[in-house]
């Protein structure tokens, strides 16, 4: 008697799979079929304009345009302004030369970020490559120029956005 | 009794373990929902082009669709220009500053994306990683002709 019991209540316990498995069996196709495996993204970017309403080149005291001229085994960093004397702009060029392992892009981001913190009003970047180069390696640098990662691995990671504004012209 | 132990163990032997199935459609569900992003639904990747790697993260937006391939030069998926060996474009071309035949194929387009509610002047450029600079530039001057100065590069996303 007491055995049967104790059957009953086991039998009561098992919980009836179906219905989830059928749940799960029309989700998953669904997913599948809306699932984005290549994560696609874009950067905005615009030819160089020069009207007498609008101009690329800084016009504040608390601004300057970088220009980032890239070769095949060079990166010169320059920056350029309608208000600011030579010897200031001259202060913040600089150049990275191409080692067997390509740019060494962290120390192109530390200077953009260097500049941001100087000129926080600065937003806009001219990029000038060379007819030659890679097209992936002018987004590299392009990731670099847009915005700098502070911290990274650590809890503390932060993104900082450096110059989202992106011209982009050709090394003439 | 015996007869009644033979039959309680073959009931036994008839019943799915469905636990560890559930296990699996379970991880296979979280998987796809993270991967589900219903923004790039309207892209379509056009074949033979392998878009750079970036850490960008602006989303992605319809507008005049241009493709560049190591061979050729595509709007709205239509084959318009022919690029040299390496997806370069010929000195002569490059010199002109512009390709015509991409400037008219530009501007058919655009008359065609206008009449979209939310249209935008804008490119949308999905090009090889290793094209050389120059041939997306001339592409771009090319569209510029057309009146279009704002382009969105395609990347893939790391």
């Amino acid at each position: 008697m007491s055995f049967s019991r104790f059957r009953r209540t086991r039998e009561e316990i098992e919980v009836n799979l179906i219905p989830v498995m059928n749940l799960f069996v029309t989700l998953i196709p669904f997913l599948l079929l809306a699932a984005a495996f290549y994560h696609v993204g874009v950067i905005p970017t615009s030819l160089p304009s020069q009207t007498d309403e609008s101009s690329d080149i800084a016009a504040d005291t608390r601004a300057v345009t970088v220009n980032l001229m890239i070769e095949k085994d060079k990166i010169s960093l320059s920056a350029s302004s309608a208000v600011l004397d030579e010897d200031t702009l001259a202060s913040l060029s600089l150049s990275i030369s191409r080692t067997e392992k390509g740019f060494d892009l962290e120390v192109l981001g530390k200077a953009l970020y260097e500049i941001k913190r100087r000129y926080e009003k600065s937003d806009t970047v001219i990029v000038l490559p060379g007819d030659r180069v890679e097209y992936q390696d002018v987004v590299r640098i392009l990731d670099t120029a847009r915005e700098i990662t502070l911290n990274r691995g650590t809890e503390e990671e932060v993104r900082i956005p450096l110059f989202p504004v992106v011209v982009l012209s050709r090394k003439v | 009794m015996l007869r009644r132990k033979d039959a309680m163990t073959m009931k036994r032997k008839m019943t799915l373990q469905l636990t560890s199935l559930l296990d699996m459609f379970t991880i296979i569900l979280v998987f796809l929902m993270v991967s589900f992003e219903a923004e790039d639904r309207d892209f379509i990747l056009h074949p033979g082009v392998e878009l750079p790697a970036s850490t960008a993260s602006s989303s992605f937006k319809t507008a005049v669709n241009m493709a560049i391939t190591e061979e050729a030069v595509y709007i709205e998926g239509q084959r318009v220009f022919e690029l040299e060996k390496g997806g370069d474009v010929k000195d002569e071309d490059f010199d002109k500053g512009r390709i015509d035949i991409v400037v008219n194929a530009v501007t058919e387009a655009w008359k065609l994306h206008k009449k979209e509610e939310d249209a935008e002047d804008i490119v949308v450029i999905q090009a090889d990683r290793h094209l050389p600079y120059r041939t997306i530039h001339l592409v771009m001057r090319s569209a510029a002709q057309s009146g279009f100065f704002r382009f969105r590069l395609a990347i893939e996303k790391e």
